[in-house]
């Protein structure tokens, strides 16, 4: 009986579907996720890059370094927030 | 000390981050990197305004910016510590909301029609790992061997008795489990990578083929 569903199974659940992701610094990034690796690498689709500053850019497919990454929310962005 | 994690879940934690932020939610799970899942999430940054070129004299101001993030995946390379806040929220249905304003009277709620008893499929006590193969709920969504059924329940686990044999290893997976890197049949891992991946014959385990 330990933590029965890992952390990492959830992000497994959310392929497919819509997630945002919190950056260590300013940046987050908001889009469809298509997959991700051992590194919790990422492959996201229809991107949309928040920064500190400036509008929102609009990406179409990107591949996210999990180095830099903090958090996670499955959903995109602002969903919590509405 | 990772024992006493384990007794953590379901608790309201408060996270440092490496960045100077700070997030508040329940526990729901942990893994060897310390990854968590956290529940209703709420992210707390204490900016400094200093003194601006434009107003040298200004009193040096903490701003304290809020977020609510809901259900969240935090990376366990970022944490710098964990508290306690505060105490577990009990069981799912303490969620609802409860007629708010009118005294701390919580008017119970009444017992739906299931029965809470072994299904007498899962496993034996200190068995450790569900048979493999076991556990997609027929129709539903497409689980790999070994991870739904009981596994859903992770929130739940503080309800069993007392005397229920306590994790094994604190932070480890559970064994049998997927390495932390991820499930198996999930492609593109690093070389030599974690065991598992030869339990399933070729294409991956029936649900995650073909990715």
């Amino acid at each position: 009986m330990t933590s029965q569903i890992l952390p990492l199974e959830l992000v497994d659940k959310c392929v497919g579907s819509k997630i945002w992701v919190v950056m260590k610094g300013e940046k987050e990034f908001s889009g469809t996720l298509v997959g991700f690796d051992d590194y919790v690498n990422m492959v996201l689709e229809d991107v949309t890059e928040f920064d500190s500053s400036g509008e929102p850019v609009k990406l179409k497919k990107i591949l996210l370094n999990g180095n830099n990454i903090c958090m996670l929310i499955p959903g995109g962005y602002g969903e919590a927030n509405s | 000390m990772a024992h006493k994690q384990g007794k953590m879940i379901n608790y309201r934690m408060r996270v440092t981050m490496n960045d100077s932020r700070q997030l508040t939610g329940t526990l729901l799970a942990f893994d060897k990197h310390m990854n968590l899942v956290l529940a209703d999430t709420e992210e707390f940054r204490r900016t400094k305004r200093k003194a601006t070129k434009s107003n040298p004299n200004a009193p040096t101001t903490e701003v304290e910016e809020k977020r609510t993030l809901g259900l969240i995946i935090l990376r366990g390379m970022t944490i710098v510590s964990l508290s306690v806040e505060g105490p577990p929220t009990e069981t799912p249905a303490s969620r609802l909301p409860v007629g708010s304003g009118a005294g701390q009277s919580q008017t119970p709620i009444t017992p739906g029609p299931g029965v809470a008893r072994p299904a007498g499929r899962g496993l034996p006590i200190g068995m450790g790992q569900p048979p493999s193969g076991f556990g997609a709920p027929p129709g539903g969504m497409p689980a790999p061997p070994g991870f739904g059924g009981p596994g859903l329940q992770g929130p739940m686990r503080t309800n069993l008795p007392p005397g229920m044999p306590a994790p094994p290893t604190g932070f480890g997976a559970p064994p049998g489990s997927f390495p932390a890197g991820g499930p198996p049949g999930f492609q593109g891992g690093p070389p030599g990578g974690p065991m598992g991946r030869g339990q399933y014959p070729p294409g991956g385990p029936p649900g995650f083929g073909g990715r």
